[in-house]
Order: structure tokens, then C-alpha cells, then sequence
């Protein structure tokens, strides 16, 4: 393999990592303070870019930033709605009502979405502004878009750090995620910061399928296709672990674009040993301090 | 804390007065209702099979078309590709799922609730992957079509009602050994791992290795119900053995009542007529299920026959 090659499959590879990230992290911070796996993390996804498009292509004059805006604003109020409602209902259930009831979350989004939009797979253009490409040693073109997500991707890791780490609603959340009987104990308005850790878990996984849409076909599937991906980064990286999620994004996001270059038959199932590997060795986790 | 299950006063003349009613069901409903119940045995089978591990072992696997999809597609490449007869098929594909269960199972014992699920959900994806990805035997996407009936040792069983007979005979056997297991000290010893692991352990006994059982015979009624399922569709295709398919039998379990023994069986019924039923007027069945799904979670966890048998005790404690 030549290196600029090399060097080429390895920034798509970080572009592809960082969109997973996005995605993520949101389930990441969920999962650890709330305590619920989210299987319809990915319906939320996929509601991000269905909404980008919708809101790209039904209102006048809009830009691809205000319709990225206004689509996660949209996944963030189902979010809250998803919280609000069915879940607050069963925190003290089961992992395993927990998963069944979030399954059904993804049976009622996805044909919701099928009613509305259809079945086609739709495409959302590259914004005009990143629309071009830029010429890496050995002749090869980068997109400029992927370098975007990249830098989206970095950007969201650096507010992210600095929201948990130096504001006190992050460290309430790192302080749940540790022990949620000495939250309300302290009197804090638990269920509330719930919700709010929802919403914005929500947002990311909004984000990060508005940011999908103009890279991949915009299909009800694309949920289900990645939120096994989500799930096992989040294991690869121990719930609740920001950093852990960032690694391993990239550890899984770089494995399966190598994966594709060397062994193109096999490199689907490539995430799933990883998950059963790390499940077998260290099922806290790579990367959890506790 | 799960109701404690209620037996059948009369096991043999429930299974046998099931047996005939449904027998001659064929005399006096039209085709496309034998289709339908056919399909609710085999979706019956499967279900509880699921079931023995989610109510009665407090097990959530997520990867139970593993053995119910290679079941399916072993039996239809034996039947396709080999001359053996069709009962010789059968019993391999299924002795294949048992074996699969227990290889898979010895690795998935060590993890507990959410783990497990994913654990289980990662081993079955392999298998989807090499099957869409084997083309040259599985037919990758476009799977295998044209799956004929061959007899069963001497019976023919090609046709819709001698399918339906075939099929009503294997899974009324199946159950019944279920049911068997499931009331027999073993299936005691899985409750009581599901109610308290801890103690179960103290008293001496091999969590371990009765989680491993329970996952054992799971995987390989989940095998016979695969094996039902290839000829009666007549086509195999990947989607069986997606994970998202493995949510059906769970879905089912849940919507009939899990800690009952003919819970999955009550909402594998009403699960194939409500697809029915809803699909007359819309395509997005799918919808409507997932939000009935989602209300009965919050509102009767114990589903249908947990709400019923709720009520029964409720009439009788006001009669008294």
C-alpha cells in the first residue's frame, strides 16, 4: 500500500469516526446517568437527517446550516417527548423492559418516517460552501465535507468535555452517573436533569444524521444499521466513558475502513468480534476509570 | 416479584383436545386461515422457545435467530443440495442449532442483563454476515428460493393442510416437552436462578451450568421452529437472521405475558392476526404493534395473561 494511500484511508477513516462520535456520545452520557441502553438512539439518527432533508427541501431559501439547526431542535423536542413520557415510567424496570420498550420506540419512528416520507432513498446535496476537494500528496482528493465532520466532530468533543468537566450541570451529571441515590439526597431535581441529559443525547444523535445526510442515502434502515455500530463503541469504550466513546470511535471507525480496503468480504463483521472480544476480556470496557 | 405459574389441572386432555380440535381445524376453515395458524404454530415455537430463557431464566437474548435462521437455511440447503430425506435433514439442522447454542452459550454465561443481550446480539450478527456474505452457497442476498416438501419418512406433506398437519404434530410435541422442562426440577431450579441468582447459588447449585441448559434447549427448539419455517415459506433469505428479527419472539413473549407458559403462544395469536388485521388497511402495521408494545410496557408489563389471570384472582378473592 502506498503511504499517501495510507494517509488518504486514514483521514476518511477519522471523518467516519468522528460522525460515529457524535452519535455516541450522546448514547454514552445517556446510558450512564440514566441508566437505560437505547436502541432507538439510531431511529434518532436517522429522524436527523430525515429532518434536515425535509426542512432543507419544504422551506424557501433555507440553508443547509438552519435545516442541520432546525432538524436537531426537532430530535431533541421527540427526545424530550420519548423521556418525558414512556421512559419515566419504567427506570426502575429491567434492562430488559428497558430494551424491549426501546425497540418499540424504533417500530413506531421508523414506519412514522415511512408514512411520511416514503420508502425512496433520498439524498441531500453537499453544501455549496464544502463542496469541492483538496489535493493530498499522490494525487488524491479529499473531500472538503469530510474534513468538516472531522472538525464538527472535534469541536462537539472539546464542548463536550468542557460541559462535563467545568460546568455544574456536568458535574451533576458525572456525579449521577457515579451514584444516583446521593443526587436527589442533595436535592437536586433528578428527574428534570434526566430529561435534559435525554434532550441533549437526543441532539447529538440528530446532529450527527443531519451531518450523515449528505455523505450517505437517506434510508429508514440507516438507524438499525447503525446503532449495533453505537452500542458497540459505548461497550468498547465502558458506558458513561466520554473519553472512552471518543477512543473507541475511532478505534471502530478506522477498523472498518481498513477493514473494507484489506478484506472487503469480511470487514462487516469486524465490529462484532471487537464487541465480543471486549465483551469476553473487559466487559466494563477499555477505558472506564472507575 | 413474577406470579407463580398456575398448572394445567389436566395436561394430557389439554394437549390432547387441542391436538384434535386443531387437527380437523383444516375441515372447516378455508386455506388462507391454515396458512395463518401454521404460521402461528411455528411463531408459537419460537416464542416460547425465546420465552424459556426471558420468563423463566431471566435471560434477555438477543440473538435467537442465530439458531432459528441457520436452522432454517441448513435445512433448506439439505434438502436442495443433498439427496438425504427430509427427516434426516431435519433432525441435523436441528442437532446443528443445539450444538450452536452450546458453543455460543459457554461464552455468554459469564454476562449478565444488557451484556448478555449484546453479547448474544454480536454472535448471531456473525452468523448473518456469513450467510449474506457466502454467496456462492447461501445466495448471499437474494437467499434460497424454491424450498419444495419433500416427505416426511412415509407421509407426504406437501399441500397446505398436510403441511399443517406436519407442522401442528411437531410443535404440539415440542411444547409438550417444554412444558415438561419447564415444570420439572430444572425448570424450578431456572426460576429460582431468575427470581434470585445469589441464593440459588448458595444453595449449592451450578448457576452456570443451568443458565447454560436453559440457553441449550432455547436454542435448539428455536432450531425445530427454524426448520418448520424454510419449507413453509419456501425461501430463506437473510432478514431471518438479522438481529432486528430476533426482537419478535421477545416482542411476542412480552405481549402474551412472559412469566406464563402459554403467554408467547397467546401473543404469537394475536400477533399474527393483528399483522393481519392491520395490514388489510394500512402497511404500517409495524407502527400500531410498536405502539401497543410500548403502552402495554408501561401499563400491564405482565401482558395479556398476566392482566387476565390478574382479574380471574381478583374475581374470585371478591367472591369469597
Amino acid at each position: 500500500m502506498e503511504f499517501s494511500y495510507f494517509i488518504y484511508q486514514l483521514i476518511i477513516g477519522l471523518s467516519y469516526s468522528m460522525l460515529l462520535f457524535l452519535i455516541a456520545s450522546g448514547l454514552t452520557i445517556i446510558f450512564g446517568l440514566l441508566n437505560i441502553p437505547n436502541f432507538a438512539h439510531g431511529a434518532l439518527y436517522m429522524l436527523g437527517a430525515y429532518f434536515t432533508y425535509f426542512f432543507l427541501h419544504s422551506l424557501p431559501g433555507v440553508s443547509f446550516g438552519i435545516a442541520l439547526v432546525l432538524a436537531v431542535v426537532s430530535v431533541g423536542l421527540i427526545g424530550a417527548f420519548l423521556e418525558y413520557v414512556p421512559l419515566r415510567k419504567i427506570y426502575e424496570r429491567s434492562h430488559a423492559l428497558q430494551l424491549l420498550m426501546t425497540f418499540s420506540f424504533i417500530l413506531i419512528l421508523d414506519d412514522a418516517t415511512k408514512y411520511f416520507a416514503g420508502t425512496d432513498f433520498l439524498s441531500i446535496a453537499i453544501p455549496k460552501l464544502m463542496d469541492g476537494s483538496i489535493t493530498l500528496p499522490g494525487d488524491r482528493e479529499m473531500p472538503v465535507y469530510s474534513i468538516f465532520i472531522i472538525a464538527c466532530g472535534l469541536v462537539v468533543a472539546y464542548l463536550l468535555w468542557l460541559g462535563l468537566y467545568k460546568t455544574r450541570l456536568g458535574k451533576l451529571v458525572q456525579a449521577g452517573t457515579a451514584n444516583k441515590e446521593m443526587l436527589s439526597a442533595l436535592g437536586i431535581n433528578v428527574p428534570r436533569l434526566f430529561t435534559l441529559v435525554f434532550i441533549l443525547g437526543s441532539v447529538l444523535a440528530g446532529l450527527g444524521g443531519g451531518l450523515a445526510g449528505p455523505l450517505k442515502a437517506v434510508s429508514v434502515g440507516m438507524g438499525e444499521t447503525v446503532i449495533i455500530t453505537i452500542f458497540a463503541i459505548v461497550i468498547v469504550g465502558g458506558v458513561g466513558s466520554l473519553k472512552g466513546a471518543f477512543i473507541a470511535s475511532i478505534l471502530v471507525g478506522e477498523l472498518n475502513t481498513f477493514g473494507v480496503v484489506f478484506f472487503p468480504s469480511f470487514a462487516m463483521a469486524f465490529t462484532y468480534i471487537l464487541v465480543i472480544v471486549v465483551l469476553l476480556t473487559k466487559p466494563e470496557g477499555l477505558f472506564r476509570t472507575k | 416479584m413474577p406470579p407463580k405459574p398456575q398448572n394445567l389441572k389436566n395436561p394430557i386432555i389439554w394437549f390432547f383436545a387441542s391436538l384434535i380440535v386443531l387437527w380437523a381445524a383444516p375441515l372447516f376453515l378455508p386455506t388462507f386461515y391454515v396458512y395463518l395458524i401454521t404460521e402461528i404454530l411455528i411463531v408459537s415455537l419460537f416464542a416460547v422457545s425465546t420465552n424459556v430463557l426471558l420468563g423463566f431464566t431471566g435471560l434477555l437474548s438477543f440473538g435467537q435467530v442465530a439458531f432459528f435462521g441457520s436452522s432454517a437455511y441448513a435445512v433448506s440447503l439439505l434438502i436442495k443440495g443433498t439427496s438425504l430425506p427430509f427427516a434426516a435433514s431435519f433432525f441435523i439442522s436441528v442437532g446443528m442449532s443445539a450444538l450452536a447454542a452450546l458453543i455460543i452459550g459457554l461464552f455468554c454465561m459469564r454476562l449478565r442483563g444488557f451484556y448478555f443481550a449484546i453479547l448474544t446480539l454480536a454472535f448471531s450478527q456473525i452468523f448473518f454476515v456469513v450467510v449474506y456474505k457466502w454467496t456462492s452457497l447461501t445466495g448471499g442476498d437474494d437467499g434460497i428460493v424454491g424450498i419444495p416438501k419433500k416427505p416426511f419418512l412415509f407421509f407426504n406433506i406437501n399441500g397446505p393442510d398436510a403441511y399443517y398437519h406436519f407442522v401442528l404434530l411437531v410443535v404440539m410435541v415440542s411444547l409438550a416437552l417444554l412444558y415438561l422442562i419447564i415444570r420439572s426440577p430444572l425448570g424450578e431450579v431456572l426460576q429460582a436462578i431468575r427470581d434470585n441468582s445469589e441464593r440459588t447459588e448458595f444453595l449449592g447449585l451450578q448457576v452456570r451450568n443451568y443458565r447454560l441448559a436453559s440457553f441449550v434447549i432455547a436454542g435448539t427448539f428455536g432450531g425445530v421452529a427454524g426448520a418448520l419455517f424454510a419449507p413453509f415459506q419456501g425461501i430463506v433469505t437473510p432478514e431471518l437472521l438479522h438481529w432486528s428479527h430476533s426482537a419478535e419472539p421477545l416482542m411476542i413473549s412480552l405481549l402474551g405475558g412472559m412469566y406464563f407458559f402459554f403467554g408467547p403462544i397467546a401473543g404469537a395469536v394475536i400477533f399474527v392476526f393483528i399483522k393481519e388485521w392491520i395490514t388489510g388497511f394500512t402497511e404500517y402495521w409495524m407502527f400500531w404493534y410498536g405502539l401497543l408494545l410500548m403502552l402495554l410496557i408501561m401499563y400491564l408489563p405482565g401482558g395479556i395473561m398476566g392482566f387476565v389471570s390478574e382479574h380471574l384472582k381478583r374475581g374470585k378473592d371478591d367472591s369469597r
